[in-house]
This record gives structure tokens, sequence and C-alpha cells, in this order.
């Protein structure tokens, strides 16, 4: 069976005169796990009950394939739409089992077919020995994959997460993570991830939305956005970058204490400013630019250094720490793929 | 769904309208929205009533004559109520949850037992036990050889006498509060105090006390409000309360109108007591998140003052309870011969409170769900239902009396029962409200959604989910509900058709009579199905680990 992509066009949800949710167009096309990546109170959870059916947008419409979930004259109730949910709180019944919990949604079979369909999915999330647990006897992990497993096996048209796993202690979270979003690619329905964990987006998702006051500011794929970003909160919401002042000469060049770049887009004016990727400022003996190292840091599995040159202070990492000592002068250089140009209201910062 | 190609806009915008006007009068919606309207009735139409029509002659003579006089009773005795109760309720919280003595973990639970006889049963014993020819005097008189006229004995049938009642029926309102406020105080809290020096005397008056006065009060409130409700024990002890007042405007002046437009009076009391007790329990909620008893350690006591811990304890459950009841038993023991048949009796008040539990519940569920699925409006209908618990059983009757009165049909019996009934729902919803909403509430709203998500429309829902999870809480509900309306009289009283009599009635009628050896039998049976709410509410207080909490 042919899935659908689910396609957003123009969905405005307004509280008291403001837009939660402003002109929100989005497609999320099958088999691939789209991320809406922002802060709390962004909109991402209306929206996401936009989608589910769970409130009605005050313009805009939602449509999976051709067929139109809400507009201006049309409201498929939540219960039509069939679109799968998975919540942070697992949400299951209290007073079914895990397998009753997953045979829920599957009204349309017959009993027999349905447990059977039931117990398969059990199966594929690993809990075939709890199939009679109640969730109150399940441990966070195992509450999740029912929940997961619930949320798939009706066959629903798409699936929509909502922070489902920041419930779980991190020990946990990769497994059920992994499981889940395995699972959801083989189905090869639209999935919308809704997190706030830039991280956690980027490793799962094919496609990042940033989403910041109700708007989507940025759609792309993971790597795009961190490279590329529109405008500094969008950086800032993907990692950490440092944002260094450069002066632009006659050709395009642009030169800062820490290099020499010639930006991926044209640039004008006498100064612009950069942001560059701690990853983007690289060691390089040849360079005629020098910088002070200031400080030496592990973080994680990486060092962490601030150096400084022409009294600007940057930040970048390094995979090893041999050779660099604390006020020790090296040279540097930027690398034009993990620096971007930001629009000029990022002065402001 | 799409509107074809030259559909002219105003059928768009009609169609707009008409799906606005579907969604706002939902089932969901509208359900609700009626049982509210039918809780609200009684309690409208009386004051409607009282404001309109209440100011004839007979309003006249009663603010003449009476009105000083109601008003002095109900203040003397829900002073009594006051210092009774927090004198005796809170330092028993203190004992129970501080220390340990001999019989404490009983004491836990059976000091909450006096809830179980509602105060008209303890004012029938209490009269007997303590009057000129009851058993206490009777010894006196034999011991010194006086007469009935030669030494003093305080006189039940007094105003202070109807507080000591009803503070003796009413008091583990205040402590179960004071215990819960005590329990979930952080022991770190104590032990800060100890540290910079306090004596455990000092803990209790500057640290202890002042913490859990919030809750303190909020029990107290509830303890008043019943008081001043109470219309069988002021009554039978000659006491003229507001609640009185209400009741001989219809029974002696026979103008239900001039009762409504006093008892405007009393509702502004009630109310404003069960206010006061939302409001303090409100700012009660982020102190004692926890919940339950699990104290930290408590100091075992030396052993005269465990003694008179248990002392304590035992006379304030002797009060309460085991004398009162021990009294009604030896008298009913006493008249078995010649007791009046009770058979009919019983018939009559099951068949009642059932008809009208299943009523007050199909009343209460919507509400309830309409709150959990958080629709518009629905803390406005909680608060109007709530409104019906605060208002006297002789008020709402009133507004049926004054309908049944006028109306140009003679009534028939069932009529009135059909319209007490209606009372028991406006009276006793919200108590059943809350034990509904809670087992709701044990499921986040997610749960629901969950269930939409997957295909379910609001009947399954409800029958596939919601239902069952809150079946253990609709239980409470019924069991709360049928007691109460079981323990019921003036409502009851006036409303009831000639010869439909019900236990209470009959025990009031019986003890007014001065047959109280006759009264002592209903009374006994109101209280054994009084009890069994109560044991109920004491086992989960002792258990309250929730065992179905996730991870």
């Amino acid at each position: 069976m042919t899935k659908h992509p689910l396609t957003l066009s123009g969905l405005v949800r307004t509280y008291g005169g403001t837009d939660v949710v402003s002109d929100v167009s989005l497609v999320l096309a099958p088999g691939e796990v789209t991320a809406l990546l922002g802060p709390s109170g962004a909109g991402k959870s209306t929206l996401l009950r936009l989608l589910a059916g769970l409130e009605r947008p005050d313009a805009g419409t939602l449509r999976s394939g051709d067929t139109i979930l809400s507009s201006s004259d049309t409201m498929v109730p939540a219960e039509k739409r069939r679109i799968g949910l998975i919540f942070q709180d697992f949400a299951l019944f209290p007073h079914l089992t895990a397998l009753e919990n997953v045979k829920f949604g599957l009204t349309n079979r017959r009993s027999n077919e349905a447990s059977q369909t039931a117990s398969d999915w059990l199966d594929r999330v690993g809990l075939s020995k709890r199939a009679h647990a109640y969730p109150h006897e399940l441990s966070g992990g195992e509450q999740q994959r029912v929940a997961i497993a619930r949320a798939l096996a009706p066959d629903p048209v798409a699936i929509l997460m909502d922070e489902p796993f920041s419930g779980l202690d991190p020990a946990l979270r990769d497994d059920v993570r992994g499981l889940a979003l395995r699972q959801i690619r083989e189905t090869n329905i639209p999935a919308l991830l809704v997190t706030h964990d830039a991280d956690e987006a980027m490793l799962f998702a094919d496609q990042i939305a940033v989403m910041r006051a109700g708007k989507i500011r940025q759609t792309g794929a993971p790597d795009e956005v961190y490279r590329r970003p529109n405008d500094a909160e969008t950086a800032a919401a993907l990692g950490a970058f440092n944002l260094i002042r450069g002066q632009v000469d006659a050709s395009g060049h642009v030169s800062t204490p820490f290099g020499e770049i010639t930006p991926h887009q044209p640039v004008i004016g006498p100064s612009v400013l950069l942001g560059v990727r701690p990853e983007g400022i690289q060691l390089s003996t040849a360079s005629s630019v020098k910088a002070t190292i200031k400080s030496v840091r592990r973080q994680g599995p990486l060092w962490r250094l601030i150096i400084a040159s022409g009294g600007v202070e940057a930040t970048m990492v390094l995979s090893t720490q041999t050779g660099v000592t604390i006020g020790d002068t090296v040279g540097v250089a930027l690398d034009p793929d993990h620096t971007f140009v930001l629009p000029p209201a990022a002065d402001i910062s | 769904m799409t509107a074809p190609a030259g559909t002219d806009f105003s059928r768009g915008a009609r169609g707009h309208l008409i799906s606005y006007a579907k969604r706002a009068l939902s089932a969901g919606v509208l359900l609700p929205l009626l049982a509210t309207a039918i809780i609200a009735a009684p309690v409208v139409s009386t004051l409607w009533i009282g404001l309109i029509e209440g100011g004839g002659a007979t309003w006249t003579h009663i603010t003449q004559t009476f009105l000083f006089r109601y008003v002095i009773d109900t203040m003397i005795v829900l002073s009594t109520v006051t210092v009774l109760s927090l004198s005796l309720a809170v330092p028993a919280a203190w004992l129970v949850t501080q220390y340990e003595f001999p019989g404490r973990s009983v004491f836990g639970w059976c000091l909450i037992l006096p809830l179980a006889a509602p105060g008209y049963v303890l004012a029938f014993s209490y009269a007997d036990l303590l009057g000129v020819s009851g058993p206490i005097q009777a010894f006196i008189r034999d011991m010194t050889g006086l007469s009935a006229r030669d030494y003093w004995f305080p006189n039940i049938y007094s105003r202070i006498g109807c507080g000591f009642v009803l503070a003796a029926s009413l008091y583990p309102y205040v402590f179960l509060t004071a215990r819960a406020a005590f329990a979930t105080q952080s022991s770190g809290l104590l032990n800060a105090a100890r540290c910079l020096g306090a004596s455990p005397t000092g803990c209790f008056w500057r640290v202890a006390l002042p913490s859990a006065r919030p809750a303190i009060l909020a029990g107290l409130s509830l303890a008043l409000m019943e008081s001043a409700a109470d219309f069988g024990a002021a009554d039978f002890l000659g006491v003229q309360t507001l609640t009185v007042g209400v009741f001989r405007a219809w029974s002696s002046f026979a103008d239900p109108a001039a009762g409504a437009r006093l008892s405007i009076l009393l509702v502004f009391v009630t109310g404003w007591l069960l206010w006061a007790e939302r409001h303090l329990r409100r700012r009660q909620g982020f102190a004692s998140r926890d919940g339950g008893f699990a104290t930290s350690t408590r100091t075992v006591l030396p052993p005269t003052q465990s003694a008179l811990a248990s002392l304590f304890c035992l006379a304030l459950f002797s009060i309460g309870f085991a004398i009162p009841v021990a009294h009604l038993v030896h008298l009913a023991i006493d008249a078995r011969s010649s007791a009046p048949p009770i058979l009919d009796l019983v018939r009559n008040t099951f068949l009642l409170a059932a008809v009208g539990t299943v009523a007050a519940l199909a009343i209460c569920l919507p509400i309830a769900l309409a709150a959990h699925r958080s629709r518009p409006l629905a803390q406005w209908m909680r608060l109007i239902a709530s409104s019906g618990y605060a208002i006297p059983g002789a008020v709402l009757a009133l507004g049926g009396m004054y309908a049944l009165s006028n109306l140009p049909i003679s009534f028939s019996g069932s009529l009135a029962l059909a319209i007490l009934v209606l009372i028991y729902v406006s009276r006793f919803s919200a108590a059943g409200i809350s034990p509904v909403e809670a087992a709701l509430g044990r499921v986040p709203p997610s749960v629901s959604l969950a269930a939409r998500s997957l295909g379910a429309g609001p009947f399954r829902r409800l029958y596939a989910v919601e239902l069952p999870v809150i079946t253990p809480g609709l239980a409470v509900a019924a069991l709360i509900l049928f007691v109460e309306i079981l323990k019921e009289l003036p409502a009851t009283l006036m409303l009831r058709p000639f010869n439909w009599d019900t236990l209470a009635v009959k025990a009031y009628a019986y003890a007014s009579d001065e047959r109280l050896e006759a009264a002592a039998l209903p009374s006994l049976m109101i209280t054994l199905c009084g009890l069994l709410p109560v044991l109920l509410l004491s086992w989960r207080l002792s258990h309250s680990g929730n065992p179905r909490t996730t991870n």
C-alpha cells in the first residue's frame, strides 16, 4: 500500500489574540522522520495537537496525500484520522494489559486476528514475554515500547511523537529510541518527532524543522541546518558556535582574528558577522594567523580549547591534546564548511 | 466534503455557524450543563422564592420576634463546636502522629468513627444518658441522697449542650485534616526547630501548629458548615438555630416563602464556610504533596505520659462514639420486646437511598467527566454542584414544598418522592463528584487522547477506557451517597408522603415523643450503615500508597 506524505499548509492557531502556531507549512515525507526542534513555548505541542485533530486550526489546510484532514470547512475528528500518537508520559490504559493496550486500536479486525497482530507487534518491540503484564508492572522503557507498538499496530497514516524519550533515563533512551525509529522507518509512514534535544534531532531525523515563537524558521536536512543556519537563534538551537566579526575586502574575502575565508555566499559591507562552529577553527602550523591558548578542558570524547587573538576569544575542539599547552601561541585557520554568514540583525547580540 | 464550485458565500457561512453550534452543543457539553441545572434548580428556586415572595406577614413576625434568637443560638452553637473540636481533635492528631503509646494505631482509625453517627443520633443518646431520669443523674442521687433540685448538673437541652453533641460527632473532620497536616510536615522542619533549641512543646506551638493551621481551619470549616446545617440535634435539644427557624417557618407558620427568605441568611453562613474550606485547602495544596502517613520516627513516651495520651484518646473516642452508641445498644436491648416493627422503615429507607444514589451518580458522572476532559465551563459546573452541598437540606426542601403547595393538582406521594430524590441529588452530588474525579485523576488526559488517536469515538472512550478506570471511584461515590441520603433528616421529614417513614424520620419522631427506647434501634441501624464509608475512608487513609504508580 502506498504511503502518503502529510502536508501542512499555512496552519494557524490563535489563543486570545496571539498566534501560537503562525503560518506553518511543512511536508512530512513517507518513511522519513522530521524532527520539530524548538524551545518550550515555541508552539511545538500545539502544532502536534493540530495535526492529531485534538484542536482545530484557525486557518490553513492539513492533508494526508489528497485527503483533507482539516481546512476551513472540514475537520476530520481525531478518532477518524488514523494518526498514531506517542506521548511523553506513555498514556497506557491502566486497566488493560500490554497486549490489550496494543489491541485497543485494532477494532476493524476479527478478535483473534487483532490479538495475533497485537502479539506480533509486542514481539517486534521485544515484549512478547510481558504481554499479560499491566502498565504499573512494566518498567518505564517497557511502557514506552508498548506505547510504540500500540500506536503503530493499527497501521496509521502518520505517527506523531511528543518528546517521547525525555521521560526515560539516558541509559535506556538510546535503546528505546533506536528501536522506535527503526520500527517507524519500516512502516514507511511520515513521522514527526517533537523534541528540544538538538542531538536527538540530528541523530535520528531525516529533516529538521526549527520552530520558534510559533513559526518554522528553517527546514532542511540535519547537516544543512547545522552548517548553514539562517540566523543566530537557529544556529544556537543546533549547537554552540562562535560569533566573530570579520572585515570584508573588495574581492569578497573576509578576514577575522582567526583567519581568512571566502564565505559560501556573497557578502557586502565593510564588516560582517560570522558564525563559526567550534570544529570550524583548526590548528594550522602553516598559518600566519596566531592565537594564544587560554584553557584546555576535556569535554566528553573531545578537548575543548579557548583561544584568543586580537582581543577576541573563541572556542574550538580537538580530538587530542598532544602538543597543546596553555599559554602557547599556535597557528589557526577557519574551515569554510563550518562557518556561516549571519544576517545583520545578529549585531544586537 | 469540499464545497462544489460556485457555492455562494452565505451558505458557507451558515455551514460554519451550524458546525460551530453543533460543537458548542455537543453531548459532551450539553449533558453536564443539564446535570448542573438539575443540581442548581432547588437552590435557585428556594433563594428566588425567598427574595420575591418571602416578605409577607410571617416574615415581619419572624424578624420582630425570633430572628435575634436564631442568630444568637446559631453563634453560640458554632462557637461551642469550634472550641471543643479544636481543643480535642488537634491534640489527639498531634499525639497520634508524633508519639508512640499503647493503642496509638487503633486510635488512628477509631477516632474517625464518630462520623458514622449523625448528630441527631448522638443527641438522642446523650439526652437520655444525661437527662434527669438518665442513669448518670440517678446514680448521683443514689450516692448522695439528694433530690433532683438540690444539685447542679449540666443541661444537655441547651445551646452549649447542642454544641457539645455536634462537636462530639463532627470533631473527626478537624482530626483528619490536622493529622494529615502533621503527618506530612517534613520531619526536617521539626528537626530544624529542635536543633534551634525548641522543646517538643515549643515545636508544637511554634512550628507544627502554625504550619498546619490552614488544614486545621479547613477541617473546622467543614465541621461548622455541618453544624450550621444541622436540624435534628438542635431541634430535639430545643435550640433555635437558623436551620430550626427555617423548618419552623414551614411547620409552625405554614409559610415556606418566609422560611426561604430566612434561609438566605443561613446560606450566607454555610456558603462562606464552604468557601473558606476550599480556599484554605488550596493554600495547603502544595505543602502536603506526598500525602500518606509515612512519618519518620515517633517518640516513645515515658509510662506516665504514655498512659495519659492513651487515656486522652480513649476519652475522645468514648465521648464521640463508644458511650452514646453503647447506650443506644443498651436502650434497644431493653426495649426489644416492645419495639415497634422496623421492616417497613428499612425497606423505605433503602429504596429511597438506592434511587437517590443512582440519580445522583447519573448527575455526577457527566460533570466529573466534563471537568476531566477540561470542557469549557466545567469549573463553574463543579462550583455550582458544590453549592448544593453547602445548603442545608431544610432549605432545599422549602423550594420543593413551595412548588408542591402551589401546584393546581393535589400532589400524589410519588411526585413528592420524586422531588425528594431531586433534593438529595442537589444536596449530595458534590460528595459523589470528588471520588469519581479522584479516580479519573489517576489517568492523565493523554490516555483519553491516545484512545482518540486509536480511533475510539466518545462512546467507546467512555465504556472502554473511562468507565473501567473509574469503577472503583464510582463504587466509593455510591457508598458515600447512599449513606448520606440514608442519614438525611430535615428534607425527608418535610417532603416524605404521609405514612412513608424512613429510619431517620421515625427515629426523630419517636425521640420527639420522648420514646427514646423506640428511637434506639433505627438510630443504631443508621449508625451501622454510616460505619461502612467511614471504615472505608479510614482504610484508604492508612493504605494511601497508590498501588498503580508508574515507574
